[in-house]
């Protein structure tokens, strides 16, 4: 029953879909492109749970209306064109003083370690969020005002550094609407386990904390007492944290790290939210990988 | 043509409740209760009630028949090494058939067939005071987020509800069949919630105390009603014999252990409070239902709604509001009364402001309920719930046929869809782990644990005394994003360097 009901839904919007695709099709874009945006890859491919980093580079054509509303979409779709997921982001130099000669920036993106492996193409745009017009830009069009940028492989994890979740954590959360990317509370210290890959590395993390009531937040990562990184959140914006770790350590070594986190907060405890949820939450880890220092620098803060 | 019109509304609702049920119920054998309900009804089916696991009785550690026992059973007092449900065996004696025609699919219809019957019981209860009031309540009834909440969740809270519903609207039918068919209900409904007995007792001193019967007339009505329950009780006893070694035990566990003197103020409050916010503050009109209603109808009914809510008052103390289910076969009797209520008010200020007040009460009603429902995520939880059917068909394709899986939360769903033996690791010795490891390689099988993210802390913290506990290499197979399969045996070759790739099942 909930099947045929299901597939009747989905046979129903991919009909109105394409039926609404072929309409808009059929009308010639007529605007000038307004800015050109092109991506560069810091690595033809990347493990699934992986980072990878993303160069922008972006100009403006002269006289083109460019607001500072615009952000950058970028989808990451497979071959047959599915949306896998997205990173889209306000640009850290705003549209407006965008200009003839490029400006760059560098962002970087986890692929989910649940994505599929293959072939992914980055599309991208500049639009006005939520659902706001979308600008022309120079390029290669795969319909509405979306342009193929780059591509990259997905190779399935290895999971030769796999890090675990000690104590100190929630159970993993996801949002129906994003099922690649899902996260974990902490509890205020939360312990991370791994055995070292026995050379130079680091430990990348993709953290938030999205309740501006809290305030700003200070992470500290540490190695039994060594103090690795400190790291002021800023609540609702996500970001990539590099920690370098200790070297020195024998391959297949156990490194256990804490991460602390001052304030924690309670959601029942902020009238804001209105919640029932009576955790003691810290900062939401998005994604965590254990990486070469050779696979290069993290930007941050990378998100909106 | 008019007189049809009330049957077809009713039908139309009641077919509503069928594909709100059908599309957003859950269907599936996840929780503790619906194992229960789900995996006794499979042995009803079967005729084998009480089976043996040999490797429960071999097992070398303490409480070893314990941890044989799935979420929802425990081991039986009488037959060694089997289990018997913690649950009543009502529901799933009447899912039983429906398992043996249908299939598992047949076996889930019977809670939105019981949801169905419970508006049609309350319309039937309602039309004792006036058709409007009967369809009103029946909408209402159809929206009330905690009808919405059972009715898509193979439970008992909704079966035992319709069958007091439609007890109590046959014993106040003044039909000749009337005490037959509500003792036929009331004793269904004691075989899927015996606790709540009391009922029974409600409807016979109606129909022995009515005023429109002679007293043979009520003599009689009150002994065909009682033989109709006496032989579900006596049904009951006979089980409860079987499975528990003695007719007034329970699978809950002791009388002293489950009702105390001080839950009665805690839960008082917390019923109170979820009632009214679940039905919202007009439901206190149903107290003025003696001064505006036949006194010997509201009498009975205000009767019946304070003996449900006294049976729970006692029990354990809980926190979510979900658990005014155990209320659920007195809201509808209390939506009949605050309807009917208003009814006759609206009726003072002329018959025709009665449809008016009646129809704008019951649309805001549907209206609030809804949006009720909604808030309390009633319509994602089959969603939710899915992560149990998804787990078990993990390892039902993934683990190979000789695997004993190490779970908890999950241990009804391991069995039910992956067919595969399960020891219960938080009911295991703390210090056994390794052992209990050792002993089912020895019986050869291949030991996994399975489990959620959320109780992974916890099985840390329980065998900390044990290398596995640390959970420190890939899972095998992770069922997005919450639950992962581990091998223990893959721990030794990952930190030996070998890779360990991680399936992925969204």
């Amino acid at each position: 029953m909930h099947g045929m009901v299901d597939r009747a839904l989905q046979m129903t919007v991919v009909l109105a879909g394409v039926l609404f695709v072929q309409a808009c099709a059929a009308a010639e874009d007529t605007q000038q492109p307004l800015a050109a945006l092109a991506v560069s890859l810091a690595q033809p491919g990347v493990e699934a749970g992986a980072p990878i980093e993303f160069s922008y580079r972006v100009t403006r054509v002269p006289g083109a209306a460019l607001s500072d509303d615009h952000w950058v979409f970028v989808h990451l779709v497979d071959d047959a064109g599915m949306l896998l997921w997205t990173d889209d982001h306000r640009p850290p130099v705003p549209p407006s003083r965008w200009g003839a000669e490029p400006t760059t920036y560098r962002r970087t993106m986890f692929v989910p370690r649940t994505a599929s492996t293959g072939r992914i193409q980055v599309e991208a745009g500049l639009y006005v969020p939520p659902d706001g017009p979308r600008v022309r830009l120079t390029g290669t069009e795969k319909g509405d005002r979306s342009y193929a940028v780059a591509a990259f492989d997905v190779r399935p994890a290895s999971n030769g550094v796999f890090v675990a979740f000690g104590e100190g954590w929630h159970g993993a959360e996801r949002a129906p609407q994003e099922p690649l990317r899902d996260w974990r509370w902490s509890a205020g210290e939360g312990h991370l386990s791994f055995r070292h890959p026995g050379r130079d590395a680091v430990l990348w993390l993709e953290i938030d904390q999205p309740v501006a009531a809290v305030g700003p937040q200070r992470l500290e990562v540490r190695d039994g007492a060594a103090l690795l990184a400190t790291v002021a959140i800023t609540p609702g914006a996500r970001q990539v944290v590099r920690v370098a770790l200790p070297g020195g350590l024998a391959a297949g070594s156990m490194v256990a790290l804490d991460l602390t986190v001052q304030p924690t907060f309670v959601p029942a405890a902020v009238p804001a939210l209105r919640s029932q949820d009576a955790r003691e939450l810290g900062v939401r880890v998005f994604n965590v990988y254990v990486g070469s220092v050779a696979a290069g620098p993290a930007t941050a803060p990378s998100s909106p | 043509m008019r007189r049809l019109i009330p049957g077809l509304a009713l039908a139309a609702v009641c077919a509503a409740v069928l594909v709100i049920a059908a599309r957003f119920g859950s269907f599936v054998a996840g929780g503790s209760d619906s194992y229960c309900y789900v995996h006794q009804a499979e042995r009803w089916a079967s005729g084998r009630l009480l089976v043996p696991e040999p490797l429960a009785l071999a097992a070398p550690w303490p409480d070893a028949p314990l941890t044989f026992a799935p979420a929802g059973h425990r081991p039986s007092p009488t037959i060694p090494g089997a289990i018997i449900p913690i649950c009543a065996s009502g529901l799933s004696i009447l899912m039983a058939p429906f398992l043996a025609v249908g299939g598992p699919t047949g076996m889930f219809l019977v809670i939105p067939l019981c949801g169905a019957a419970l508006v049609a019981g309350t319309y039937l209860l309602g039309r004792r005071l006036s058709t409007g009031v009967g369809l009103a309540a029946a909408v209402v009834t159809a929206a009330s987020p905690i009808v919405l909440y059972q009715v898509i969740q193979p439970m008992s809270d909704v079966p035992a509800a319709a069958f007091w519903v439609l007890a109590l609207a046959a014993a106040t039918s003044g039909d000749r069949r009337g005490p037959l068919l509500a003792g036929v209900c009331a004793g269904l409904a004691i075989l899927i919630r015996p606790n709540l007995l009391p009922l029974g007792f409600v409807c016979g001193v109606y129909l022995l105390a009515r005023p429109d019967r002679s007293w043979s007339g009520r003599g009689r009505d009150a002994a065909v009603y009682a033989a109709a329950c006496a032989v579900a009780c006596a049904a009951v006893l006979a089980i409860q014999q079987h499975f528990y070694g003695a007719p007034l035990a329970s699978g809950y566990g002791g009388l002293g252990e489950i009702f105390a003197a001080e839950n009665v103020m805690p839960n008082a409050s917390r019923y109170l409070t979820w009632l009214v916010q679940s039905q919202t503050p007009l439901v206190v009109l149903a107290l003025a239902a003696p001064f505006a209603l036949p006194r010997g109808f509201a009498g009975v009914c205000l009767a019946f709604c304070a003996v449900t809510l006294a049976a729970y008052l006692p029990y354990l103390v809980f926190e979510d509001w979900s658990y005014v289910r155990f209320l659920l076969p007195g809201i509808p009797v209390l939506i009949v009364l605050m309807l009917g209520t208003l009814a006759a008010a609206a009726r003072r200020a002329g018959a025709r402001w009665e449809p008016a007040a009646l129809a704008v009460a019951s649309a805001v009603l549907v209206v609030v309920g809804v949006r009720a429902a909604e808030a309390r995520q009633v319509f994602q939880l089959g969603s939710l719930e899915s992560v149990f059917a998804r787990s078990g068909d993990v390892v039902a394709s993934r683990l190979p046929g000789n695997a004993i899986v190490l779970t908890s939360r999950y241990s009804g769903s391991v069995r039910y869809y992956g067919g595969r033996r399960t020891i219960v690791w938080d009911t295991l010795d703390p210090a056994w782990l390794d052992r209990a490891l050792a002993f089912t390689r020895d019986r050869g099988f291949e030991p996994y644990f399975l489990l959620d993210s959320s109780e992974e802390e916890t099985f840390r913290q329980r065998f900390a005394g044990s290398v596995f506990a640390r959970l420190d290499w890939p899972p095998l197979v992770e069922i997005a994003p919450q639950v992962r399969v581990y091998r223990p045996a893959d721990r030794e070759r990952y930190l030996r360097g070998d890779a360990q790739p991680t399936e992925y099942v969204r």
